[in-house]
């Protein structure tokens, strides 16, 4: 042995080309889950092909023609149905009840606390914007349940990024609930918290009417007195049958949670828990669906969904006792390591305890980091909102229409208004996010959060009131809507610009008093094709000009339609769209339409005649 | 073929493509995606029409894949094949494994310096003692590359372990 610095050293060692040759061959062998991995996509495969012929002229051309002309024909065509009949998955008689089973996975899931994050339904890939946690009402066994997922990216995460469930940042999630009574349906504390690595990427505390918030930036928010969050409270389908007797379909459970075909292929033991192996073999879009719009998805999207044509597979484990899935997985194409997209593993904590002081601690907001405080009682959205109409006015200028009489102005509204109350302030700061390009990225995702989307080619009025039905019996109209815009619009363009200009006839003109002078306004009304007017037997004994009918008759309910004035005033166009009894002429309604011209630097004026409508406008925040 | 007949088939060929595949990419997580894309189309094909000779008709699907993965990866040109051709099946029934070769085409992604003395090492057979002296360096440097050299030869390989965790039950 060699002494190099006082260290006893091993004689150099001679790596042999026997040595060599084994790596070679060991890696030569197919690794045993693979192998069985693939022999589960390959059987699967196969039973979901349709039945073929092939396999009886298979079994034909082994025989020989004596054992024909014996009648083997007869024997083979049992064995054959037999064979055909042969179901390697349902091989072992415990998955003989899949449906079941999946469903009890299905439940069990459903009731889990989700991220504030878009997430991705296992089947179709859709994403889905989760705002909320869900809980169903339960039979719960816990007052304590702390729920951990780790995530992993695979090496084929950027060929299919949009359906990873998670967002690529966070490496953890960790959510921890606890109830004060078993019995509570909503948890008496919640944390949620997310890690990319080691820094916290996402932190929300909840302790009743108090939130404090977290993105890893500079400050953390201290909400109090908020409304407190309600989760949807969904009965599961044993109770809904149990309360109401009606039957619920196991399928319907399944489909929408694992998605149409998903298989239980297994069992096996799991980092030293039994777990069954659940296999949907599918195809998905890896593109990035069209942001929705108003909610509603772009027909675009809808397209790709139907042209979903990249073959994937999810793997999903649920513990055999408790149905809880405990790791999840998705791959592009075949289930081999560099297909893997992503990986995410659960595990959950539960408990009986009571409100000790370590749980006291846990649910106590303890980061080092200095906190703004919002007390959300202090919180006045309707006079933030006013506040702000009121000053986009006076900087824009000029005129605004305002109803003159005591009709209740029910909203009032500006498409280039923002208004952001004091507890969203933060979403909006730079600065409350942290200084990453994924601190970068949620940034930008909320920083236009209040702000209104306005197409580029569109013309939007700048304000538009609206008021309502008085409540007198006399009164014939249900509403007022009052749009302006300094476009110059006449006819059905101002129609198409601020109302529906379907069904709409031009109906002469009208005169209407505005600040005591007389002006003309255009005249269009609602019409229905393909009756008569109200009151008769359907027959088309009155058509008008154009063939356009009245509205027809619902019987034993009053008859209503709708006008729209359109005029211009200044350098103003005004869209007057109202709804009204049928029997209504543009004459009456001229005499009720009185306008009074209110500068937009008459404050004060214009404060008070928004204060009535804003105390009923619903802000989205 | 029956579901029965495919899983027999499967495990018999399985080992055999697997190989194929591994000695011509020399990357497990290659082999096993290119293995896994020839037994599905294999099932694909064998749903919608009579195959006489299922073996050689897998394995000329096999030959078929690793022409586009080449191809791919080169960008060569097409090369016909015959499907059903008995006489692919030597190649995979008792293939030449040829472990010098393999290990040249690898010892380009090696760190340089353990390229070298594996080079020196199996190529020229010289043994530790030869190489300290060609290179002008310690014996204990040569042992030590080279043990490093044969650990990047197998990371490259991708040679990873069974997982302890994860035990089958038995169905």
């Amino acid at each position: 042995m060699n002494n190099v610095k006082g260290k006893t050293q091993l004689p150099p060692h001679e790596v042999s080309e026997e040595e060599l040759t084994t790596l070679f061959q060991e890696a030569a062998v197919p690794r045993a889950e693979f192998a069985k991995n693939l022999k589960e996509q390959v059987l699967l495969q196969a039973q979901n092909s349709k039945p073929r012929n092939n396999f009886f002229s298979l079994f034909m051309t082994k025989l020989s023609k004596p054992a024909m002309q014996l009648g083997v024909i007869g024997a083979v065509l049992l064995i054959g149905a037999g064979a055909f009949s042969y179901d390697y998955l349902n091989k072992n008689s415990q998955f003989a009840n899949q449906t079941e089973i999946l469903a009890q996975i299905a439940q069990a899931n459903q009731q889990k606390p989700k991220a504030n994050a878009e997430s991705t339904s296992l089947s179709t890939g859709i994403d889905v914007k989760m705002n909320s946690y869900v809980l169903a009402l339960e039979n719960r066994n816990f007052t304590y349940r702390k729920t951990t997922n780790e995530n992993t990216l695979g090496a084929a995460a950027d060929r299919c990024s949009p359906l990873i469930v998670f967002n690529r940042e966070v490496t953890r999630e960790v959510y921890s609930e606890f109830y004060a009574n078993k019995t509570d349906p909503f948890s008496t504390y919640y944390l949620s918290v997310s890690y990319a690595g080691d820094t916290i990427f996402d932190y929300t505390l909840n302790r009743g009417s108090e939130q404090w918030q977290h993105r890893g930036g500079s400050y953390a928010v201290h909400m109090k007195d908020l409304q407190e969050i309600r989760p949807m409270l969904l009965q599961t389908d044993d109770q809904i049958q149990a309360n109401t007797g009606a039957e619920i379909s196991r399928p319907g459970v399944v489909t929408p949670f694992f998605g149409d075909g998903a298989k239980i292929v297994g069992k096996e033991t799991r980092n030293g828990k039994r777990v069954y192996k659940i296999v949907l073999a599918t195809h998905v879009s890896c593109s990035n669906p069209p942001k929705t719009v108003g909610g509603i998805r772009p027909e675009e999207e809808i397209y790709i969904i139907q042209q979903s044509t990249t073959p994937a597979t999810y793997i999903t484990y649920a513990d055999v006792n408790t149905y809880a899935i405990v790791q999840e997985e998705m791959y592009i194409g075949t289930v081999t390591t560099r297909n893997l997209v992503y990986r995410k593993s659960t595990t959950e904590q539960t408990s009986m305890t009571g409100l000790t002081s370590e749980v006291e601690k846990e649910f106590t907001f303890n980061l080092n980091v200095s906190q703004k405080t919002v007390d959300a009682s202090q919180e006045n959205y309707e006079k933030g909102y006013r506040t702000s109409i009121v000053d986009y006015l006076n900087a824009k200028g000029g005129y605004v229409l305002v109803l003159s009489g005591d009709r209740p102005l029910m909203s009032a509204s500006s498409p280039y208004v923002t208004y952001v109350p004091d507890t969203g302030k933060h979403l909006i700061d730079r600065a409350f996010y942290s200084n990453t390009p994924a601190g970068q990225a949620l940034f930008d995702d909320n920083k236009d959060m209040y702000k209104q989307t306005l197409e580029p080619n569109r013309v939007y009025p700048f304000l538009t009131l609206t008021y309502s039905y008085s409540g007198t019996t006399q009164d014939k109209i249900t509403s007022i809507s009052v749009s302006e815009t300094n476009a110059r619009l006449k006819g059905l363009a101002a129609l198409e610009a601020f109302g529906s200009s379907m069904n709409m006839k031009a109906n002469g003109t009208a005169t209407l008093t505005i600040g005591g002078r007389k002006l003309v306004a255009e005249v269009f009304e609602s019409f229905f094709e393909g009756t008569s007017e109200p009151g008769s037997d359907g027959s088309s004994d009155n058509l008008a000009e154009n063939g356009a009918q009245p509205m027809p008759p619902i019987k034993g309910e009053p008859l209503y339609k709708e006008m729209v004035l359109v005029f211009r005033n200044g350098d103003v166009t005004s869209v007057v769209t109202v709804g009204m009894e049928y029997s209504m002429t543009k004459a009456e309604l001229a005499k009720l339409l009185n306008f009074e011209e209110v500068s937009t630097t008459d404050t004060t004026r214009l404060d008070k005649e928004l204060t009535t409508a804003l105390q009923q406008l619903q802000v989205l925040y | 073929m029956s579901v029965a007949e495919l899983e027999h088939f499967y495990e018999a060929n399985l080992p055999k493509i697997y190989r194929f595949y591994f000695y011509k990419v020399l990357n497990r997580e290659i082999a096993e995606d290119l293995t896994s894309q020839s037994f599905l189309k294999f099932v694909q094909e064998v749903s919608r029409r009579v195959i006489k000779k299922p073996k050689a008709f897998l394995y000329g699907i096999a030959r078929h894949v690793i022409m586009d993965f080449l191809r791919v990866k080169y960008q060569g040109k097409e090369v016909p094949l015959d499907e059903e051709d008995e006489t692919l099946i030597a190649d995979f029934e008792a293939p030449e494994v040829h472990i010098l070769d393999y290990l040249e085409r690898l010892l380009p992604k090696v760190p340089e310096k353990q390229a070298i003395v594996l080079r020196l090492r199996f190529l020229e057979k010289l043994s530790l003692q030869e190489i300290a002296t060609k290179l002008d360096k310690d014996v204990n440097y040569v042992s030590t590359t080279q043990k490093r050299g044969f650990i990047s030869i197998k990371k490259l390989l991708q040679c990873t372990d069974v997982p302890t965790n994860i035990v089958e039950d038995e169905l």
